[in-house]
């Protein structure tokens, strides 16, 4: 009947596994230690990563100096006349910002028709003595100027700053 | 004549700031000298001044 020869009989399963047997195993183990050459060399990167760690610990305070201060501003607003307390609402609720505002009198008082005089003061020689401070640096020196100023605030920390060039204490005359 | 009344020594008013009541009598250049109605001066510190003193003669 033309039956199979015993050259021609296949096995189940392809009849190459005794023939490939050996180079999947090979494939298997290059396979695991590339992997766990991978593995060891995570593990050394991590060791040293660890080194390094407790090296630079003690600087991590010195780190911290390079970090933004956080603490709010303390803005002082001398005056609380219209500039003043214009100032001081502009200001309001910001967290970056404490804001102190200072003025002799304990009650806000205007009188339509009558122009306001330096409120901030109760001097009339105090008013004197800051507006030369502004004069010296050249600020301009309009018909108002500080009321004028109070709602600039680089101009207000161009105020702090002339006072900050004086060096000194200003020591203010007595009436 | 519009007046609004009297306000304490020492008052915190809305949205946290702070009222003091007193005179500047100094400057410097961190802080500003204020003398309240006792005559007892205090140094108030400040990163920034707002001189928001009103108009005078130029």
């Amino acid at each position: 009947m033309g039956g199979l020869s015993d050259d021609e009989r296949q096995p189940l399963g392809g009849g190459k596994t005794a023939h490939n047997c050996g180079p999947s195993l090979l494939r298997v183990i290059l396979i695991e230690s590339v992997i766990y050459l991978l593995w060891a060399i995570l593990e050394v990167v991590n060791v040293i990563l660890k080194v390094l760690e407790l090296m630079y610990r003690p600087f991590d305070a010195c780190a911290g100096l390079l970090k933004p201060n956080d603490s709010p501003k303390h803005v002082v607003i001398v005056g609380a006349s219209f500039g003043g307390l214009a100032a001081q609402r502009e200001l309001a609720g910001r967290r970056d910002v404490k804001v102190t505002l200072i003025d002799f009198k304990s009650y806000f008082e205007y009188t339509p028709g009558v122009p306001p005089s330096p409120r901030a003061v109760p001097r009339p020689a105090v008013g004197s003595c800051v507006t030369p401070l502004l004069r010296s640096q050249h600020l301009p020196c309009t018909g108002t100027p500080l009321l004028r100023e109070a709602f600039l605030p680089q101009r207000a920390h161009l105020q702090a700053a002339v006072l900050a060039q004086q060096g000194r204490r200003t020591p203010l005359p007595p009436c | 004549m519009l007046t609004l009344p009297p306000y304490e020594k020492n008052r915190v008013t809305a949205h946290g700031s702070q009222l003091l009541i007193g005179a500047m009598t100094g400057a410097t250049e961190k802080a500003v000298v204020v003398q309240d109605a006792e005559g007892e001066e205090q140094q108030v510190k400040f990163d920034y001044l707002i001189l928001a003193v009103g108009s005078a003669a130029c």
